[in-house]
């Protein structure tokens, strides 16, 4: 499990059969977004650099852990898709547009313009498509056809400005976090429109407390959803094989929880704990917290890979 | 017929008014002579416009403005928590709330800070008053054990 922090230059890396951290890679000033392709050949990690004018994507060996390459691209990137054969990279950048990098190439191939802050990429499993989420006025999903040479072919707008998202695998339904919510709307992408919003149940302790999500993700058996309640530090965990999304469970958090994800064969969940500066593993079957690592300065966005 | 020195007094009355209107009502002049603000202005534009935008009236929905603020024109202390530490929660700016995270900004050091600060009060708080480098490294040591970001309410309680 690789988990980059945002505040600091580095990325730890934690080996999921032991949860001890095996790695700790330095990558430039303020790592943000994550991303790797199916077989982890690369893993690719967007240095935000909030200090400079530019950031940069990055080539990270999962083996070696050195970096093999780097690119300077649009302000401040923040979460990253890429396609599952890892040709196709989604920048967010702060400049209003989406960059296209063509990761074989290592060159930016388009820009795509959303408007507000372009902050948050998901990629179908098939590759296809990419989801693109900016923060802000458009209030709205992107849709591009990967194999369209990346051309815009369809938008979802939601209630609020939209923040995380998540994506179920037969490209069916998605979900997704939005201002002023606590919980997260669900759209029918076929038709392009929200058809529930689901709201978590508050613990009785945190009622009256204002608070926001930030970290949604669907379990990969694609039985349960998890989403992030920061400010009432607590997972939110969601039946997502009904209609009505029905909450299961809430699992509470020793702080503020930012992003998750979850093993391939959705044993574990790893919540990064940002105000603690740890990551928590959760057992996705009992639902309990099993441990708590130390990882860097303010964790948020991480990726389990698996090394083929 | 010339006109009367009474109406051309008048006349460079109404021009000086409008040309003194003119240079309160934006950012740029104010801060022409205070190299400080002018440092201030190019990290600004680098770390901080796009979201709080070039001109200081912020984002909807990402964050909050600036200008013509009590944030802008108030503490100086309170700003330089926000910015080494940064900002989380709900806020409520001219009438809007933004519930999002602003980040820490620690890593820039006492006098870049300094000079980040003394702009933003330049252009859309405080013109006359520098914010000096000594403030920033007084709050620093005074928030070094602080590794959270701060509230509304814990900075509304601070000075």
């Amino acid at each position: 499990m690789w988990q980059t922090n945002s505040y600091g230059d580095d990325v730890h890396v934690i080996d999921v059969a032991t949860q001890k951290v095996v790695g700790h890679i330095k990558v430039g000033p303020q790592p943000h977004g994550i991303a790797a392709p199916d077989d982890a050949h690369v893993v690719f990690v967007a240095i935000e650099n909030l200090k400079g004018p530019l950031g940069e994507l990055v080539w990270v060996d999962p083996i070696t852990y050195k970096i093999t390459h780097r690119l300077t691209i649009g302000p401040k990137p923040n979460q990253i898709a890429c396609t599952p054969d890892g040709r196709w990279v989604y920048v967010p950048c702060n400049d209003g547009h989406y960059w296209v990098i063509d990761a074989r190439a290592k060159k930016v191939v388009k820009k795509i313009k959303t408007g507000g802050r372009p902050h948050n990429t998901q990629c179908s499993r098939d590759g296809r498509f990419m989801y693109l989420s900016p923060m802000g006025p458009p209030k709205r999903v992107t849709i591009v056809d990967v194999k369209a040479n990346h051309k815009v072919v369809g938008e979802i707008p939601f209630a609020n400005s939209v923040r995380p998202p998540a994506l179920a695998a037969d490209n069916k339904r998605f979900f997704q976090h939005i201002d002023g919510l606590v919980g997260f709307q669900v759209a029918d992408i076929a038709s392009r429109k929200v058809i529930a919003t689901v709201k978590h149940t508050i613990p009785e302790e945190y009622k009256g407390k204002k608070s926001r999500c930030h970290g949604l993700a669907i379990r990969p058996d694609q039985k349960e959803i998890w989403s992030c309640n920061v400010e009432h530090k607590t997972l939110h965990v969601h039946d997502i094989t009904k209609e009505e999304f029905p909450e299961i469970t809430r699992i509470p958090m020793i702080g503020r929880i930012y992003w998750l994800c979850f093993t391939p064969d959705s044993r574990f969940c790893y919540a990064a704990v940002r105000s603690e500066k740890k990551v928590c593993v959760v057992d996705c079957r009992t639902k309990k917290v099993i441990t708590h690592i130390e990882v860097g300065n303010i964790p948020k966005r991480n990726l389990v890979i698996t090394l083929k | 017929m010339p006109a009367s020195p009474r109406v051309l007094r008048v006349v460079l009355l109404i021009f000086g008014a409008l040309f003194l209107l003119a240079n309160c009502t934006t950012s740029g002049p104010q801060h022409h002579n205070n190299p400080l603000a002018a440092k201030g202005k190019a990290l600004y534009l680098v770390s901080c416009a796009a979201c709080h935008q070039a001109n200081g009236r912020g984002l909807e929905g990402i964050a909050p403005p600036l200008a013509g603020t009590r944030w802008a024109s108030e503490s100086e202390e309170r700003l330089a928590r926000i910015v080494l530490q940064g900002l989380r929660g709900s806020i409520t700016v001219a009438d809007k709330e933004y519930n999002l995270e602003m980040p820490a900004m620690g890593f820039f050091d006492d006098q870049d800070i300094a000079a980040i600060l003394t702009y933003i009060r330049a252009a859309w708080g405080k013109p006359a008053e520098s914010v000096s480098q000594e403030t920033i490294g007084k709050i620093r040591i005074q928030t070094r054990e602080r590794t959270d970001s701060w509230t509304v309410e814990e900075l509304l309680g601070s000075p």
